[in-house]
């Protein structure tokens, strides 16, 4: 190999070792002034994280309650039950439930149009870039499906509020 | 294992939890006559005893794909070896912890622990 591509190579090299120094901040959740599927990947990642913690969450909080499951075969213990129902049964903890099913329903969705996209299903039909250089793949059913995605989520929101609220609650 | 073969699976682990968290929300609303009366004692009882296994499989595709992309995150915000070998076994310990937490939960409603 001769200086040059040993250059070339070197630089190759460089870019490919390079860190990402961007961060949360500067990097993932630095999603305004861009495009909607920008935007989507950033609260794929939000969403993500929020329901991952309150997965864990969630597993201390069942594993308490089965204690009222303990000796079942004698009827177990419905007061404890009943008690952490009551604990949990009001607006603070309800909003958080809303939340998490809203959380949940997008990031499940999106997720499904990241397999397609993926996959190379709904992302246009490939082009020689022209001005104005927007990528095909940003046009056609991904785009359509992005905000599809959003606006079901909405939609699943107001059953759970309906749920969470109107019958959990008695508003 | 290959980045590919982790990253396929959690894909089918999304897919698995699509499905199987659906069923945990129809539970939970319509499919359980209401959120009121799917949180009573008795319904919550019989609800396990049904699907206790489908639990356990939606415990285990949860698992694996909430920490895989805890891991995911993780790993783009730093790079290094020995970072991610210590993020990987962090995450394999935690996860694994909290896979056998909600196990025990599932073999208490399930009836075998006592």
């Amino acid at each position: 190999m001769d200086a040059a591509g040993k250059e070339v190579l070197k630089v190759l090299t460089e870019i490919l070792e390079r860190k990402n120094n961007a961060g949360v901040y500067r990097g993932w959740l630095k999603f305004w002034n861009r495009n909607w599927e920008r935007w989507l990947y950033a609260m794929h990642r939000i969403t993500g994280v929020g329901v991952g913690i309150y997965l864990v969450a969630h597993i201390w909080e069942t594993s308490y309650s089965a204690t009222a499951f303990l000796d079942v075969s004698n009827g177990g213990s419905p007061v404890v039950w009943t008690n952490l129902m009551s604990f949990l049964s009001n607006e603070f903890f309800h909003t958080g439930l809303l939340l998490v099913a809203l959380a949940s329903v997008f990031h499940a969705l999106n997720g499904v149009r990241l397999i397609f996209a993926e996959q190379g299903l709904m992302i246009g039909k490939v082009k020689p870039p022209t001005f104005p250089m927007i990528p095909s793949s940003l046009k056609g059913g991904q785009r359509y499906f992005g905000i599809a995605i959003v606006i079901i989520s909405f939609i699943l929101l107001v059953y759970a509020f309906y749920q969470l609220f109107i019958i959990g609650l008695g508003w | 294992m290959r980045q590919s073969r982790l990253m396929l699976l959690q894909y089918l682990t999304g897919l698995g939890i699509l499905a199987l968290g659906s069923l945990h929300f129809a539970l939970l609303s319509f499919a359980g006559g209401g959120y009121s009366n799917a949180i009573q004692f008795a319904s919550v009882l019989s609800v396990y005893t049904t699907f206790g296994v489908l639990f356990e499989l939606f415990l285990v595709f949860l698992t694996w794909h909430i920490f895989y992309g805890f891991r995911r995150v993780l790993c783009e915000l730093h790079q290094g070896r020995r970072y991610e070998s210590t993020v990987t076994w962090a995450m394999v310990i935690i996860g694994g912890a909290t896979f056998l937490w909600g196990t025990r939960t599932i073999l208490i409603f399930l009836g075998v622990l006592h």
